[in-house]
């Protein structure tokens, strides 16, 4: 039954137009890369700065959170589009539980576009080492892809409890989005120092709890350079427990509210 | 034998939104659907059919009852394992094709990829779409795309079938395919459910039927039971005018023609009587069979009754039948079911 799901997920993402944005996003971005990385400006009259390299290993980071955007935008179509009532009957009058229905969605569709995420930036990371050897270690790419991939696994079941919750796919992804952008707002240094101003401790709570519930996608990016900055022992890892224990808590209510669904 | 499908005082009713004032969409039903027959579900709009059909698949929660397929409880997702169904104005994937959906419906149904293979072909074929099983269902018309639909639900070769509106939007010549094909499956012992607005066909399929009204079961029966007309008999043959008064205490001749002739006798009994009487004064006769109404006809007195009774208003008797052009009788001379 999985493999039916899985294969109908892949099918139906190869076949779908937002194949076409992940095709040109990767162009244009590994265009602009080697364009600047190569590029030479003249910043002062007294000499050039070349960019060389700079921008290479931001750009796995950068290309994945544009990535990340892609298929979350993508995948937000799928549950929906399989809960229109025109369609529902067909998946439910099969001899399949509901819980299991909903978690071989969410499986294949993250499975499908990790893979997707994971073959184009697996492609820019050979971009990379091949325009510019020597400048990124190809193990430190391969990480920051890894760590990419888990940032999306994180948002898929939020994607898909609001999916079920909206039945619209468009809704689904301007929510996520919304609180994607809300966990950046609360992750930022100078929204600490506002929350400081302000002094208001319920505030303050609110903002934290916020925090450490919304996926930390942006913590979790960043992770590789705190390593590399103040070395692998040092590195919190609380980015990471504390987005994939949100993510379990949201794959849990959403299989609530789906075995409870009328459709 | 379990019986395939079993529903006890089932009730649906949608939450209200704000107001809080719910749907009540089904009031109580109960019904069996046997073992090998073609049982039709009829009623109004918003009678309840969906609503029935949605809840024995489990994709509606009932709100209260039972309902159990081949002896299983709703909550056990194997209790679907033996059913096939076919969604009333579905929308399959435009971009996939009529192969690609019933191998989709196979493997959901957890077949092997080689089964699923040998069985697409064999039912695309028998539902005449196998030219066009690797065209895409953008370019399917509603018929072709009904077709595909009924092939899928056959995949896993259920023993009961569960058909929303099989003939919607399929062409008379697809629509006699479509009957053919249930009733051939009905010889090989299958069991369907047919949820449909067209009565005529309903009437020739169909070995008994359900009509629903509001939410309830109006009434239960087999076509033959429904629709025959008590007492009164069609007799075919040739008469002469000898024959136009039989006995009172045997039958009353309700219209009389040379080669035709409608008699109300008095007990059932009495319909050999009343042919010896007119054996005995001349007559030949053809066939014998007794008078009908048409299902439409039944369906629609009780949606109107129905109606009365929850307006209030207290029906009128029906008036007697004695145009045969209100209600011919059927040329069936055997009783159905």
């Amino acid at each position: 039954m999985f493999r039916g799901i899985l294969l109908l997920t892949f099918s139906t993402t190869l076949k779908s137009r937002v194949m076409y944005l992940f095709g040109a996003v990767l162009m244009i971005w590994s265009g602009g890369v080697y364009v600047l990385s190569n590029a030479t400006f003249q910043i002062t009259s007294s000499g050039n700065i070349s960019l060389s390299g700079m921008n290479s290993f931001t750009g796995v980071s950068s290309l994945g959170a544009v990535l990340i955007f892609l298929s979350v935008f993508g995948a937000s179509r799928r549950l929906p589009e399989m809960l229109r009532p025109t369609l529902a009957g067909f998946y439910l009058s099969k001899p399949i539980s509901r819980t299991r229905l909903l978690s071989y969605t969410i499986l294949s569709t993250t499975i499908v576009y990790s893979l997707v995420i994971l073959v184009t930036l697996g492609i820019y990371g050979l971009l990379l080492h091949q325009w510019f050897p020597g400048h990124v270690p190809a193990s430190e790419i391969a990480q920051q892809i890894g760590l990419e991939v888990i940032v999306f696994m994180i948002y898929v079941p939020m994607l898909s409890f609001l999916g079920l919750a909206t039945r619209s796919g468009s809704f689904a992804f301007l929510l996520t989005f919304a609180l994607w952008l809300l966990a950046q707002i609360l992750s930022l240094d100078k929204m600490r120092g506002l929350l400081a101003l302000v002094d208001n401790s319920i505030l303050t709570q609110l903002a934290d709890f916020c925090y450490y519930l919304l996926p930390r996608s942006s913590d979790i990016s960043a992770m590789l350079t705190s390593a590399k900055v103040l070395g692998s022992n040092s590195v919190d890892w609380s980015p990471l427990w504390t987005s994939t224990l949100s993510a379990i808590g949201v794959y849990l209510l959403a299989t609530l509210k789906f075995r409870r669904m009328d459709l | 034998m379990t019986i395939p499908l079993k529903i006890t005082n089932l009730k649906k009713t949608y939450a209200g939104g704000i107001t809080g004032k719910g749907i009540e969409a089904l009031k109580g039903v109960s019904l069996e659907v046997h073992s090998g027959e073609i049982f039709g579900l009829l009623g109004p709009n918003g009678a309840g059919k969906t609503t029935l059909v949605k809840s024995i698949l489990g994709i509606l929660k009932p709100t209260s009852g039972s309902c159990e397929l081949f002896g299983r409880q709703l909550s056990d997702p194997t209790a679907r394992a033996k059913v096939g169904y076919l969604q009333e104005n579905h929308r399959f994937p435009r971009n996939m094709t009529g192969r690609e959906l019933i191998t989709l419906a196979g493997r959901l149904t957890g077949m092997p990829d080689s089964a699923i293979r040998q069985r697409a072909d064999l039912l695309l074929n028998r539902v005449g779409m196998l030219e066009w099983a690797d065209t895409k269902f953008a370019k399917y018309s509603k018929g072709m795309a009904q077709r595909v639909g009924i092939a899928q639900a056959l995949i896993h070769d259920p023993d009961l079938l569960i058909l929303d509106e099989p003939t919607d939007g399929v062409d008379p010549v697809g629509r006699a395919e479509i009957g053919k094909l249930i009733r051939d499956l009905k010889a090989e012992g299958k069991t369907t459910l047919i949820n449909s607005h067209a009565l005529a066909e309903v009437e020739n399929i169909c070995d008994r039927v359900a009509i629903l009204n509001q939410g309830r079961a109006l009434t239960i029966g087999s076509v033959a039971e429904l629709t025959a007309i008590g007492l009164e008999y069609v007799i075919q043959g040739a008469f002469n005018d000898d024959c136009i008064h039989p006995p009172e205490e045997i039958a009353s001749i309700i219209s009389f023609s040379n080669n035709e002739l409608i008699a109300h006798v008095v007990t059932d009994s009495d319909i050999d009587r009343l042919s010896d009487w007119l054996r005995g004064h001349g007559a030949s006769i053809r066939s014998l069979s007794q008078r009908r109404r048409s299902l439409e006809t039944v369906f629609l007195e009780l949606v109107e009754e129905a109606r009365a009774e929850v307006n209030g208003v207290t029906r009128e008797a029906p008036a007697p039948l004695t145009s045969a052009a209100q209600d011919s009788p059927t040329e069936k001379t055997t009783e159905k079911g």
